[in-house]
């Protein structure tokens, strides 16, 4: 039991690492068209990526200082939303980091193999 | 919902205030959205027991802030926090070292000097001296190393790439260990504020039987302060180049010649000035010593200097050809 708990815990952390890396790439991916951020998070839950709001927005914030996204607020039914949309400079990265995923993904598939 | 507000207002209270107003209409809208749609999805109204099963899943609201802030920021870095320990150890023992003396001295002399029994004020008062004194030492190592801290983290960001042609030779003089520079540092920052503030600390003697508290340092020396405190604030300054190098420079090698120089000038006035010390002989005397001591180690400075190439990896970075 202690031990199944503690697999658990490990494989909860160790798989926090990789999927921090896979979710950069999905919100860059998602954000080439214009997303507020509940709706990106709502479309990442139902491609089988889900993640929290408290993890999501600090993520779209960092992005966007590091000037790979860009935002805009608008005031819709009484409530102001951040819509965000990937950069030029986003969109260069988010290609480059696509071929390296893909070439990650076929050597981690052979060596698991 | 007044979860929602109170959540999204302790999590700005972590915030920096350039952020604040910002991030809280993003999240509290965002929950808002989130708590609809579930609220939707169980067929139920938006009450405050979903609104905080919403709340629950973001995370507490350090841990939500936290998340906002740039990813490593520290007073001390865990790459100087050992040096920090051991200089936090040395300041310590030399606190105690000091204040054992200046407690027992007390102690002594109360019971020698007083007729009814030991002096309990006067042991109380030295007591408190040595406990602010222990503050102000953890202080002072704490400052140093919050600054080094800061100027290593500018030099890495400023960091040229590196190559195996940069590495130092094995024997190289102008190396530096970052925990002595840093404790000389701090003993640097620690003689000024003795001298500047507690001067009276400056001097106990034992004399006919009883420990005299008394400053070593007459008011005359007060007109030679400033230029002793020019000296610790040129030296504190090079020490923070040199460290922010991480090793000795020509440039640094000579203003340390000229450091010398300078306080070979300052140690001159002293010992030719009025009596500036109780016992003003056998401290001149001693200053007389010290004095002959920089001026040779200067002019050792000097030669070196002129006749010893340092090794500068910085010109391997810039294309230059490494000399052995």
């Amino acid at each position: 039991m202690v031990e199944n708990l503690q697999r658990d815990a490990l494989r909860e952390n160790l798989g926090l690492e990789f999927r921090r890396g896979a979710l950069v790439l999905a919100v860059l991916s998602h954000l080439r068209q214009e997303q507020y951020g509940y709706s990106l998070k709502k479309a990442l839950a139902e491609r089988g990526l889900e993640i929290d709001e408290g993890t999501l927005y600090p993520l779209l914030r960092r992005l966007e200082a590091q000037g790979l996204l860009q935002s805009r607020w608008s005031l819709e039914d009484g409530r102001p939303r951040r819509y965000y949309r990937t950069s030029t400079l986003g969109e260069a990265l988010r290609s480059d980091l696509a071929a390296d995923w893909q070439s990650l993904a076929r050597t981690m598939d052979r060596m698991l193999r | 919902m007044e979860i929602i507000d109170r959540y999204v207002h302790e999590i700005g209270e972590h915030l920096p205030w350039n952020l604040r107003a910002d991030v809280e209409a993003e999240l509290r809208s965002s929950l808002m959205d989130s708590l609809e749609d579930r609220a939707r999805a169980a067929g139920q109204p938006a009450d405050a027991r979903l609104a905080e099963a919403v709340v629950r899943e973001c995370g507490t609201p350090r841990e939500v802030a936290k998340r906002y802030l740039p990813q490593d920021q520290y007073l001390i870095g865990p790459r100087l926090f050992p040096a920090y320990k051991l200089a936090v150890k040395i300041a310590l023992l030399l606190v105690a070292v000091v204040s054992g003396a200046l407690v027992l001295a007390a102690f002594v002399n109360s019971a020698l000097g007083h007729r009814a029994g030991p002096d309990w004020q006067a042991l109380a008062h030295t007591i408190w001296g040595v406990i602010s004194g222990i503050f102000i030492n953890l202080a002072l190592v704490t400052l140093v190393f919050a600054i080094m801290e800061r100027v290593r983290a500018r030099r890495e960001a400023m960091g040229r790439p590196w190559s195996p042609a940069m590495l130092p030779p094995l024997k190289d003089p102008d190396r530096v260990s970052q925990a002595g520079m840093v404790i000389e540092m701090y003993l640097i920052l620690a003689f000024a504020v003795l001298f500047n503030f507690y001067p009276d600390w400056v001097g106990a003697v034992f004399a006919n039987g009883k420990v005299y508290f008394m400053s070593l340092l007459l008011p005359a020396f007060a007109m030679y302060l400033p230029l002793v405190n020019i000296f610790w604030a040129l030296d504190f300054i090079l020490h923070l180049i040199v460290v922010s190098h991480g090793r000795w420079r020509r440039e640094t090698r000579a203003m340390e010649f000229a450091l010398g120089l300078y306080g070979a000038v300052v140690l001159y006035l002293l010992i030719i000035g009025p009596p500036l010390f109780r016992f003003d002989s056998p401290v001149k005397g001693l200053l007389k010593l010290v004095f002959a001591l920089v001026v040779l180690n200067s002019l050792g400075r000097l030669y070196h200097l002129f006749t010893r190439r340092p090794f500068e990896p910085w010109r391997v970075a810039e294309g230059a050809a490494p000399r052995p």
